[in-house]
């Protein structure tokens, strides 16, 4: 009964992170990925159209784990079958690992949402209203804080019930992400594509496809890690920026 | 021929009529239907006997639920779905006849928008009022651009397929319907993989359709069994608990049957040590034979005067019967004094006769009930005690070893004991009277889950199932609406929700006719949007609604859906799949017909309220906890005032007949309200509230004391000793006793330990003022021998 609600945040958690994107295009041509720290590539091993190794996940997971706080731009495009033409939208978003999120959309409209302990808010300033949802009475919820954590902090292992996920391009690295057969994210969605910087030190971009055909692309910039957050961050609702 | 059987011993008769007595109770036994259900304790007709009836034939009752949990380190849901599956396959379809199973996710979401397809049919007049305002120009702008932002959040994606279905915003009213219908109800389980989960958690629940009903206790013991063994057999690492009322029937009655056990090992022991070292008889067995003769017999005649006897009853009966026992001590104590057995049989046969009508007295008043287990019980129970005393009086005297005495020194006189005490008499009638007042502050709890054995893991297990999987505090009550199908219960439903939402607000109810009502209702609904959405009315919004989305950059053809479902003339014929899970909760099946399910939070006020507004009906049930308390309590309240009244009535005349003395009589009375009024001062005290258990023990103390009261009087004018001759029998019977109820304080289940607690308090304190009292009070008010009473006749003249 309640896995529509279910579905609908997946697809929030999808749509705050999917963009309208052809994933082949963006895929670099510049120079074969160097790593800073030294060590071999992982990536190099892993053949595509197949899943990716435990090694690969297990250095993604690593690479996030002295990582305390993230921050970045993003933009987001949505084309949907309702608009004739692209909706565009830009704005900022900010992580303290493991279990604190806030997306801000700054332009042309703007809302938040944050994610914290136990419960979600969310403002925007048509309603100028804060509306605040308990992960313990929507459980839903607090499965999509899970596909954050998966897809932010590199635990793509609270996903894995899901979907299936497989390496699309290993330069940079690209994995998809395909909703299983019988899942209630089946109905909704056709694929989430997540590719990486080549130090696979963070997102690049995510690339959503509903099952309606409607696709929506999120691209990241000016990621930071482990930098003081700006003030106001966490401010439902948000300051001006 | 007649000088033949003027030569048969004494007891020839007694023996024949008895033969032929405990014959009539045999075949009575072998017609005996048995109630084995609640609702017997309930007054006929009424609506709390309606609703346990309800409980115990609908569905409801046969549903059992497995809760699959992680033991420690977690798993994967898949672990969890593989455990569930090996389980059903090991299921014995002779006790489970099917587990539900939720329809998969997969279609669920496109039927569950697909809603809003239908809304014609399910938005009602009040809705429809709604509409003209909404499709005005300034309106359909603000709605636009409330669409526009909703696209452009997070939940855009999955919105959008509403909102192109919904260009007004009113239509999607029906999911928020749909949603509260199941967030009322209050379980947070979603559907992952065909079961019911949370996800988050891993965790699972399997629902169980068994065969045996939660009432039936043989039934329950098999499948609790069963699933025990199932269980045992699931990974390591999983954890599963049975969540059922079968779980109730099995641990109570397990309970129960461990403590009555160890109860009758106590109670056997007591008594043969005190009848083996004071009488040194074997054939005192025959005392215990006795009572336990007169309860078979009896409740075998109830088998033919009863179309269905109450097995609780004659449970209830067996314990105030079980008194009985004391006319056999009385008997054999008398018989092993003298050298002429029915003689003294004789000598003690007015006062032991006084006692009996004393006690049964008590029970005549619910012959008169309005409930039929307590017309049952009154039958029974005053049936066995003079069937008792007969046994008692005409067989002993033929059985017990006569004259030799017992193994008891005599004590003091009486006279002189009487004399003595005369303080102790003032400070225990002072200490009663306080007792009185103190008992002014207790009260009558009928809450019957609290007399539930089943356990502190039972409870502690039920009560984390309900913070898991519930996400409502509270409990809830239920308005079921009889039809003869499906629809005709959709109907009548649809009917009863109108008038509680039209006197009381639509928010009090919780019912399928705010989102899905009957066939009917839907029909009638349709017809009227119909009728609403004319060409020209279309045309119209048509131009209005282009001209508001082209400003946000709306599709031209974003809204198609919308008009394509104007097209409909049809209502649904069957209710969508993906919601027969919501189906199942609103519709259950009885014996005679189908219930319509509404819920309704179970606050006393809320509950009269409703019930007032479809009682009318006559086509409804309303089921509530507290409700079913309060019928228990007034029920009590009721049944205790015309116990009262009748049963008062009867033992004061019966006493005065037999005694010949309204202040002998009171006297008598005296341990008796000692008794009571001591038990309820513990109660009091404690903070033990009656119940049920409780007051029908108050019954067997009021009819013991009585006894101990008559028997020391008798003492008293038979110039008898505190010991051996005088109150041997009264000390038998009541430390024979009290070593019972006594042991009853251990028990383990709280209907068993508040028996034992009334009986113990009660029945101390009446055997406290039988000897300690009453001497004093005899010394005082009755003179030694001034007095000549019946029962002195009656020994003289033996």
């Amino acid at each position: 009964m309640k896995c529509w609600r279910a579905v609908a945040v997946g697809v929030i958690a999808a749509g705050l992170l999917g963009g309208r994107i052809d994933a082949q295009s963006l895929a670099p041509t510049s120079a074969p990925t160097t790593f800073p720290d030294g060590a071999s590539s992982p990536v190099a091993q892993e053949v595509v159209g197949q899943p990716p190794s435990a090694a690969l996940l297990k250095r993604l997971a690593d690479k996030m784990n002295g990582v305390e706080t993230i921050q970045a731009t993003f933009r987001k495009e949505k084309k949907l079958k309702a608009l004739n033409h692209t909706m565009k939208l830009q704005g900022y978003f900010a992580v303290i690992r493991p279990t604190r999120i806030a997306f801000h959309v700054t332009a042309p409209v703007r809302y938040s949402v944050l994610m914290q302990n136990d419960q979600m808010r969310q403002w925007d300033e048509d309603s100028d209203r804060v509306q605040t949802i308990k992960y313990a009475s929507n459980p839903a919820i607090k499965a999509a804080m899970e596909q954050f954590q998966a897809w932010f902090m590199g635990d793509y292992g609270a996903v894995a019930d899901s979907y299936v996920v497989t390496v699309t391009a290993t330069d940079p690295l690209t994995m998809r992400f395909t909703p299983r057969e019988q899942s209630a994210a089946s109905q909704m969605l056709n694929q989430i594509d997540v590719a990486f910087t080549r130090d696979l030190q963070y997102l690049d971009w995510l690339v959503l496809k509903d099952a309606n055909g409607d696709t929506t692309k999120m691209v990241f910039d000016q990621v930071q890690f482990n930098k003081p957050l700006p003030e106001g961050a966490w401010e439902i609702p948000p300051r001006a920026r | 021929m007649r000088g033949n059987l003027a030569k048969l011993p004494p007891w020839t008769w007694a023996v024949v009529l008895t033969i032929l007595l405990v014959i009539a109770g045999m075949t009575g036994w072998s017609r005996m239907h048995f109630d084995t259900s609640v609702e017997a304790l309930l007054p006929e007709g009424s609506e709390a006997r309606e609703s346990i009836a309800f409980l115990r034939d609908s569905s409801m009752a046969a549903k059992a639920v497995l809760w699959f949990r992680f033991n420690g380190e977690a798993g994967t849901m898949q672990e969890l779905v593989a455990a569930a599956e090996d389980v059903i396959a090991r299921l014995d379809k002779k006790l489970v006849s099917g587990v539900v199973r939720p329809p998969r996710e997969s279609d669920a979401l496109a039927q569950v928008i697909g809603l809003l397809d239908n809304a014609g049919e399910l938005l009602s007049q009040d809705d429809l009022k709604e509409l003209d305002a909404a499709m005005q120009p300034d309106a359909l702008n603000k709605r636009m651009r409330q669409a526009y932002m909703q696209l452009a959040r997070p939940e855009g994606t999955f919105l959008q397929e509403i909102i192109r279905r919904d260009p007004l915003g009113i239509s999607t009213r029906i999911l928020q319907r749909m949603h509260s219908l199941n967030t009322a109800i209050g379980y947070r389980a979603q559907v992952q993989d065909g079961h019911l989960v949370l996800p988050d958690e891993r965790q699972l629940i399997l629902v169980l359709n068994a065969k045996p009903a939660a009432t039936d206790v043989a039934g329950s013991t098999e499948l609790v069994h069963h699933l025990n063994e199932v269980i045992a057999t699931a990974p390591k690492n999983v954890s599963i608990t049975p969540i059922s009322g079968h779980v109730h029937t099995e641990a109570n009655d397990r309970v129960m049957t461990g403590d009555i056990g160890f109860t009758g090992i106590i109670d056997g022991i007591g008594f043969a040590l005190v009848f083996l070292l004071v009488c040194r008889d074997w054939r005192v067995v025959a005392v215990l034979v006795v009572p336990m003769l007169a309860i078979a017999t009896a409740a075998g005649i109830c088998g033919w005067v009863f179309a269905a006897v109450s097995a609780l009853v004659i449970g209830l009966a067996a314990t105030m019967a079980g008194s009985a026992v004391d006319y056999g001590i009385h008997v054999y104590t008398a018989v092993r004094e003298g050298e002429q057995p029915y003689a003294e049989a004789r000598r003690i046969a007015r006062p032991l006769l006084t006692g009996m009508l004393a006690t049964a007295g008590v029970f005549v008043g619910f012959v008169f009930s309005g409930v039929p287990a307590y017309r049952q019980l009154g039958a029974m129970a005053s049936g066995a005690l003079a069937l008792a005393a007969f046994f008692a009086l005409s067989l002993l005297p033929a059985v017990v070893k006569r004259g030799g005495g017992l193994s008891m020194p005599n004590g003091m006189s009486l006279v002189a004991w009487g004399r003595r005490t005369q303080w102790v008499a003032v400070v225990t009638i002072v200490i009663a009277c306080a007792g009185a007042v103190t008992a002014r502050g207790v009260w009558f709890d009928g809450d019957v889950t609290r007399l539930d054995g089943s356990g502190a893991a039972v409870l502690k297990a039920e009560d984390e199932f309900q913070r898991t999987w519930r996400n409502i505090e509270g409990d809830l009550a239920m308005l079921a609406v009889r039809g003869s199908d499906r629809e005709d219960a959709a109907r009548r439903s649809d009917a009863a929700y109108r008038e509680v939402s039209a006197a009381l607000g639509a928010e009090k109810l919780v019912s399928l006719s705010a989102f899905w009502p009957a066939y009917e209702t839907r029909a009638e609904n349709l017809e009227r949007w119909r009728a609403f959405w004319s060409e020209q009315r279309i045309a119209i919004f048509r131009t209005n609604l282009t001209a508001a989305a082209e400003q946000y950059g709306f599709a031209a053809d974003a809204f198609d859906p919308f008009f394509q479902s104007l097209q409909r003339t049809e209502p649904s014929r069957e209710f969508p799949p993906a919601l027969t899970q919501l189906q199942q909760q609103f519709f259950v099946e009885t014996g005679d017909g189908i219930y319509a399910m509404n819920y309704l939070s179970d606050d006393p006020g809320l509950v009269q309220q409703i019930r007032e507004i479809v009682q009318p009906r006559g086509d409804s049930v309303l089921i509530s906890k507290s409700a079913i308390g309060q019928a228990f309590a007034r029920s009590a309240r009721e049944e205790t005032r015309m116990l009262f009244t009748i049963s008062g009535a009867f033992i004061v005349l019966s006493m005065l007949v037999m005694t010949g003395s309204l202040k002998r009589l009171l006297i008598m009375m005296l341990p008796a309200l000692i008794g009571l009024s001591v038990m309820l001062a513990v109660h009091a005290l404690a903070g033990i509230p009656l119940n049920v258990s409780s007051v029908i023990a108050a019954i067997v103390v009021l009819g013991l004391c009585i006894d101990y009261g008559v028997f020391t009087v008798h003492a008293w004018q038979q110039n008898g000793a505190t010991l051996g001759r005088g109150l041997v029998s009264v000390h038998l019977s009541s430390v024979t006793t009290l070593i019972g109820t006594s042991s009853l304080l251990l028990a383990e289940h709280p209907a068993l330990f508040s028996v034992g607690l009334a009986l113990t308090t009660g029945l101390a304190a009446g055997y406290a003022a039988a000897v300690l009292t009453l001497p004093a009070v005899c010394y005082r008010f009755m003179p030694n021998n001034q007095e000549v009473s019946a029962c002195d006749v009656v020994s003289r003249g033996a």
